[in-house]
């Protein structure tokens, strides 16, 4: 198989560094991205269709990392784009909302089982801190207990102390749990009575670098009836999972009801949007909190939101992308077993996290990664891959002989 | 109150156990120390009261630096981190409690070691455009660094915060192939070792001492290093973000003192 080469890709960075601190910042980097070795992976994208991205040097890759999420239905869907379109030429960003937003309200309202009103931002960040100010402003309380090792944006209090623009003060609320582990929120509450505002925590465990965790049996129903039992408002960060288990939301998906649950990654497929949903009883609260941005009621996401969802709906998306997730995760198993790799996958078929688990120092499953990467399937090293619904069986084969080929590279550069 | 300021404590730590214990490598790099040591045989040892304490031993030949208390002979006690600090600064004089036969190593000898050092870590633009000059102090900054580290992961209330949520496990950092020092993370401690371990879990590799001095100086960003491949890092990621936090604290100190 050929290999890419990426000389534009470089030549785009070194104007960007110019012009931009770390010329592709985070995530979409090479650092936070683990793009190792840097040569391996494109870093600018030309155009993007369906379930693959061309970068800058004309390389076509079959795209496993969706945007880290957002692409559910595929890039480019027609009936989204379509309806951005018409919406387009009716006005955007203007002095007052559309009814598009009322609109898709609604539709989250009769579409997500535990919600009865819904509120939008623009990032997955600014729903999971206006979670925190709800359950403050409906609590009177201060602290927040979160899952060591989650992920729920970028605010100052979502982040490690330490860590350069990180203070003490940001994060001196914050009570930290393992995840799975009731015993220990138990005394967390217990320690801290009457002073926990909010739990918030993804649906299940998703870090990066690490084995997914599905929740253990019964854990939601017993933390949802310690939340109640203790006044502690249960927020769910299903930015990452939302829609991709279940359109009624995770916590319907996991048997239990959230206070407020929090969605962006997919609900506009790729357009920009988020939401906190939330009961009756948090309305007032969600009310009385000052929380707002310039662009947030902008009515282009809306109407593409709105196609995306219905389109979700028609072609019962979460079935569709449960089993090609299986069909591929249990090919790349069966390739590489006959590697003589142990390739471990965990998490939702549908959003898998996998590593291979021959080699603590992450050198053999970095190698991998970048050969598959050179060979034009995206998959990062370490975060969870994504699957979406225009993804075909014969996506699925290519990838395949791809992952074949470079295990087969990783082991001869190791024999 | 968990703050971000420079406490004479772990300052303390990191004057001795990376500032003073470099001083190991400039033995070996400059030959002017070397031959200012001569064939003499001396063990300094280092105690800084409610602080730390180490050995600066030359020995046939050879310059070892030892954390503890050990057998020796001479004696510097400090009262306070502060005093020790101060020392450091050029501000005030240790008490000499034993040893006061070599104290003119002390007062001659020693103290052209300390200004040497100073000299290499100290750099300016015009300093750096000299060849030999960058190369000793990007080695002695690069040693210090990572030993400078490991007291702030171990003594600063941030610093033990960020250790606090480091897994066991051994990061490498090289320059080309001839300079490699690893911090081995045991228990949420931190320690730094001269060559490569056993097992790497992460690497932070500089392929030459330009890079490695351009960062260490910060006249390049790592961005840039990293798209042109003078840096590269491997591994378990996590832990270098980590590290790299512990740096920006460590700097902070440095910064301040400068
Ligand atoms: C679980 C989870 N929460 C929150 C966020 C933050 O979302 P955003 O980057 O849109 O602010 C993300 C993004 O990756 C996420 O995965």
């Amino acid at each position: 198989m050929k290999t890419n080469e990426y000389n534009e890709s470089m030549k785009l960075f070194k104007r960007a560094l110019k012009v931009i601190p770390t010329g592709v910042p985070s995530h979409l980097g090479p650092v936070n991205g683990c793009f190792i070795p840097i040569d391996a992976f494109p870093l600018f994208s030309g155009k993007a269709e369906g379930s693959y991205f061309w970068d800058v040097d004309g390389n076509k890759f079959i795209d496993y990392m969706c945007a880290y999420g957002p692409n559910i239905l595929g890039y480019n869907d027609p009936d989204v784009e379509n309806t951005a379109k018409e919406q387009m030429l009716l006005g955007n960003c203007v002095t007052l909302p559309s009814i598009k937003s009322i609109e898709m309200a609604e539709l989250l309202v009769n579409t997500v089982e535990m919600a009865d009103w819904a509120f939008f931002a623009k990032n997955g960040g600014d729903v999971t801190n206006f979670s925190l100010m709800i359950a403050k402003a409906k609590t009177g309380r201060t602290k927040t207990l979160l899952i060591k090792g989650g992920y729920h944006g970028i605010a100052p209090w979502t982040q490690k102390l330490g860590m350069p623009g990180v203070i003490y003060d940001d994060i001196k609320n914050n009570i930290y749990v393992d995840w799975n582990d009731y015993e220990q929120v138990e005394r967390a509450i217990e320690k801290n009575k009457d002073e926990i505002a909010c739990f918030l925590a993804t649906p299940y465990h998703h870090p990066t670098f690490e084995d997914n965790q599905m929740p253990k049996d019964k854990y939601w129903q017993k933390i949802r009836k310690l939340c109640t039992d203790n006044g502690i408002i249960l927020a769910i960060d299903d930015i990452r999972c939302g829609f991709r288990l279940d359109l009624k939301g995770s916590d319907h998906y996991f048997g239990f009801k959230a206070d407020l649950l929090c969605l962006s990654k997919t609900l506009g497929n790729g357009w920009n949007l988020s939401a906190i949903l939330g009961t009756d009883e948090m309305k007032l609260a969600a009310s009385n909190v000052f929380y707002t941005g310039t662009y947030w009621l902008s009515s282009i996401p809306f109407a593409a939101g709105i196609a995306t969802i219905n389109k979700l709906k028609q072609i019962n998306a979460t079935e569709l992308m449960k089993k090609l997730g299986e069909k591929l995760t249990n090919g790349l198993n069966k390739v590489a077993k006959d590697n003589g790799f142990n390739l471990k996958v965990t998490g939702h078929p549908s959003m898998w996290f996998m590593r291979i688990a021959d080699d603590d120092t992450l050198n053999l499953h970095q190698e991998w990664i970048a050969e598959c990467v050179k060979r034009g399937v995206f998959f990062t090293s370490h975060h969870n891959q994504f699957i979406n619904c225009s993804l075909t069986e014969a996506d699925i084969e290519v990838t395949l002989k791809v992952a074949d080929e470079a295990f087969k590279v990783v082991r001869k550069n190791h024999s | 109150m968990k703050r971000m300021k420079k406490d004479q404590y772990t300052l303390a730590y990191i004057n001795l156990n990376a500032v003073i214990k470099s001083i190991v490598h400039l033995y070996e790099l400059d030959k002017e120390i070397k031959d200012l040591v001569g064939d003499r045989n001396i063990a300094i040892q280092f105690i800084v009261r409610k602080g730390p304490s180490a050995l600066l031993k030359f020995e046939n030949g050879k310059c070892t630096f030892l954390e503890g208390r050990h057998k020796n002979d001479v004696l510097l006690f400090f009262v306070s981190p502060i005093h020790f600090n101060n020392m450091i600064n050029g501000k005030s004089n240790p008490i000499p409690l034993k040893g006061f036969i070599k104290l003119g190593f002390l007062t001659k000898e020693f103290n052209t070691i300390t200004k040497k050092l100073e000299y290499y870590l100290r750099p300016t633009r015009d300093l750096l455009e000299n060849e030999n000059y960058a190369k000793i102090n990007t080695i002695l900054a690069f040693y210090t660094a990572f030993n400078a580290l490991c007291q702030v992961a171990n003594t600063d209330e941030v610093g033990k915060y960020t250790a606090k949520r480091l897994s066991d496990g051994n990061a490498l950092a090289t320059i080309g192939t001839s300079e490699k020092v690893y911090i081995e993370v045991k228990k949420h401690t931190l320690k730094t070792y001269i060559g490569e371990p056993e097992k790497v879990h992460a690497r932070m590799e500089f392929v030459d001492y330009e890079t490695a001095s351009g960062m260490l100086n910060d006249t390049v960003d790592a961005y840039s290093c990293i798209g042109s491949k003078r840096l590269k890092l491997s591994g378990y990621i996590p832990l270098l973000e980590d590290l790299n936090a512990l740096l920006y604290q460590t700097s902070m100190y440095l910064k301040e003192d400068t």
